[in-house]
């Protein structure tokens, strides 16, 4: 591991301390684990150019460009759609330096205003057999398997906190990304609402 | 009440700020042109004067609690039903179209 992650500091402080949390059970059924993107990027496509950008995207980054509310993935990269010709893109983890771009390729650039949120965001990623019971005391959409699947993604409102949320496979494990300023609130729901299941905070870069 | 956002999907009404009539349009005021009173009229009712439908009224709505986009819907002001939704991107860029 590289000295960066003795510095870092994920966006929510203390406000999620690793380990268990709320009922003591064999399995928690609740887990987080808190990722450290090594960069992350807004990305608004200029005026007309949406589509050359889901094609320069998908050659250069190799990541099918989402034209709705969805999540696709290539490796530690992924990309969620959030909002009209809008998406945040990640690449990660932190501490795997070497494999990351300290900028984006620019057949991308010339398509999109780019805004560094790196530290701007906390990205979480949620699982455990309780999750979606968790998820329903703040989430007012569907998460039910048969309306919200893997690869959907949406932007709503937790307990009021607006944040992006995607899901990225069946188990089932979601992606949230909460503003830095609204993360220690999110954590505090979060942990209010998992305790009754038991909850487990990791340390994402110990995956 | 909940809106179909054209982007997002079906969301209750507390995702949404209501942001007023959507069949007003900007008076197109020539830059440097003289303030008379026509113009200032014109302005005044763009500013402060609304009407107050009963039944079907088109309004501007943004997801501000989602996807951020300004929606021109249509709404029925007794009932709440929701005839249609279009993304306010689209309705402004036709309302220019057809006056050029
Ligand atoms: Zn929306």
């Amino acid at each position: 591991m590289s000295e960066t992650s003795t510095l870092w500091r994920p966006p929510l402080g203390d406000a999620l301390k690793i380990g268990r949390h709320g009922r003591r059970v064999d399995r928690a059924g609740v887990t987080v684990d808190i990722v450290r993107p090594a960069r992350a990027w807004s990305l608004v496509a200029r005026r007309g150019a949406a589509d050359a950008l889901a094609i320069a995207a998908e050659q250069e980054l190799g990541l099918p460009w989402p034209k709705a509310p969805r999540y696709a993935a290539r490796g530690s990269t992924f990309v969620v759609w959030t909002g009209p010709d809008r998406w945040l893109l990640v690449e990660g983890p932190a501490g795997m330096s070497d494999s990351v771009r300290a900028t984006l390729p620019a057949g991308v650039t010339s398509h999109v205003y780019a805004t560094d949120q790196t530290d701007a965001l906390q990205i979480l990623h949620l699982s455990g057999p309780r999750l979606r019971d968790a998820l329903a005391k703040g989430v007012t959409i569907d998460l039910h398997p048969r309306s919200f699947a893997p690869g959907n993604a949406a932007i709503t409102q937790v307990s009021h906190l607006t944040v992006n949320l995607w899901q990225i496979s069946d188990d089932p494990i979601f992606g949230v990304a909460v503003a830095r300023s609204l993360a220690g609130s999110f954590a505090s729901w979060l942990t209010a609402s998992a305790a009754e299941f038991g909850l487990e905070v990791r340390d994402g870069a110990d995956i | 009440m909940r809106i179909p956002c054209c982007y997002c999907g079906a969301r209750g009404h507390e995702e949404f700020t209501y942001l007023g009539d959507a069949t007003l349009a900007r008076p197109s005021t020539e830059i440097g042109a003289p303030a008379d009173d026509a113009t200032a009229a014109a302005w005044h009712d763009y500013v402060y004067v609304r009407d107050n439908p009963s039944g079907r009224h088109r309004e501007l709505w943004q997801h501000t609690g989602g996807c951020r986009a300004w929606l021109v819907v249509t709404r029925d002001t007794r009932t709440h039903e929701i005839h249609g939704v279009e993304a306010a991107r689209d309705v402004a860029l036709a309302r220019e179209a057809t006056h050029e």
